[in-house]
């Protein structure tokens, strides 16, 4: 698993409340299905722009960029560059 | 119409209301006294909201305009909309820090800080006293309620439809997710068909609150996306600017789970809520109709007084 990955994993651990675990949860399974509210995923939000020193610009604040950790990591891969390996 | 457009508009019709007595001014915008014409058509509105909802059998609660402190920050009001907040401040100092207080009177300088936070904060939405309420299981055939109080935002504006201290008619369902979402619906059928009844033309929008910030952009983008907020706008300063005067919400199970509210089955409780602006509904009334009451349809008067 890249890095950026498995950061967006620890995050969703420590702030999406899921029902389940953050570190299997499929890369393509709605968060909202797990449980993400929208209160936690604008904690999501904000410790993502902690961690990595971004700001989500406006286009990207839409539920479908929270909505999985693929997502997550192509918001991150567009506003940061491919993570090289 | 410009943003200057605009607020002439705001500051004209809001002349009009004072002009004919029927709103005073107390000296801050948004902060007016009311005539006993203008409560008795924001009370005619009252009853004709209230009785959309007699076929539910609400339980009919009444709460003072103030809520727990604690209930304030449980619901996030600081969080989502800390530009509209009311809490209460208080003195609780010594005689050194009295003479402080009174030393900044005297000097006209800022004493926020000889004041602290007390245990209450003025109600934003009178619907919140409700939910910390219901903690616990609901009772078999309970979760229908109707109340009706006044609410606090900061929100100074020359707009006569945007008060700080306004009043709402709320009606509330908590339940099952199916339970709130098929009650909204009757909503979504009985609204339109007071606002026709009463003359005011409308539209219908998915909508969302003002959350603040950033952060609330994102609330705001879900809020519409899950069409969890249905507004009824009126379009007294035109149709690019019309104002929400009534608005049909479904919560999820924020409340249900804040306050721990289940169901009586025991399922965590869903809840929504159906308020109505009543000044708003009150000032579109004169804005539609004309100042004076006397000369309004029989149409309108006949469901404002019955
Ligand atoms: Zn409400």
């Amino acid at each position: 698993m890249s890095e950026r990955t498995t950061t967006i994993r620890t995050i969703l651990a420590k702030h999406g409340k899921l029902n389940g675990s953050a570190d299997t949860i499929a890369d393509d399974k709605s968060l909202y299905s797990a449980g993400l509210t929208s209160h936690a995923s604008v904690n999501v939000m904000l410790a993502l722009e902690d961690e990595f020193d971004i700001e989500f610009p406006e286009r990207m604040l839409t539920r479908s960029t929270f909505e999985t950790v693929a997502n997550l990591r192509l918001a991150l891969d567009s506003l940061l560059g491919e993570e090289s390996d | 119409m410009s943003p200057e457009e605009l607020v002439l508009a705001h500051a004209d019709l809001r002349d009009r209301l004072f002009a004919a007595k029927l709103l005073v001014p107390c000296g801050v915008d948004g902060l007016y006294g009311r005539s006993a014409t203008f409560e008795k058509v924001l009370n005619g509105v009252d009853a004709a909201a209230y009785a959309l909802g007699i076929v539910d059998d609400p339980i009919t609660i009444s709460f003072p305009p103030m809520i727990p402190r604690s209930t304030f920050e449980a619901v996030d009001y600081l969080r989502n909309f800390p530009q509209l907040c009311g809490p209460v401040f208080t003195f609780t100092g010594d005689n050194k820090d009295h003479s402080e207080l009174v030393h900044r009177l005297d000097e006209h300088e800022d004493y926020s800080d000889c004041l602290s936070l007390s245990e209450v904060a003025l109600t934003p939405a009178c619907c919140y006293p409700l939910y910390p309420s219901l903690v616990g299981q609901l009772g078999d055939g309970d979760g229908w309620y109707s109340t009706m109080g006044y609410c606090f935002r900061h929100e100074p504006s020359v707009d006569p439809m945007r008060l700080q201290a306004f009043q709402q008619r709320e009606h509330i369902r908590v339940g099952t997710p199916d339970d709130v979402l098929s009650w909204r619906e009757t909503w979504v059928d009985r609204i339109p068909k007071l606002l026709e009844s009463i003359g005011l033309e409308f539209r219908t929008e998915f909508a969302n609150d003002p959350f603040f910030g950033r952060a609330g952009r994102l609330m705001s983008r879900s809020q519409i996306e899950q069409e969890l907020k249905i507004e009824w706008l009126v379009p007294v300063f035109g149709e690019d600017h019309p104002t929400a005067c009534v608005s049909a919400n479904y919560h999820q199970n924020h409340f249900g789970e804040l306050f721990g509210i289940s169901t009586a089955d025991g399922a965590e409780a869903h809840s929504g809520c159906v308020g109505f602006g009543l000044e708003r509904c009150t000032v579109a009334l004169f804005a539609a109709h004309g100042t004076d009451v006397s000369m309004w349809p029989d149409s309108v008067t006949s469901v404002l007084w019955p």
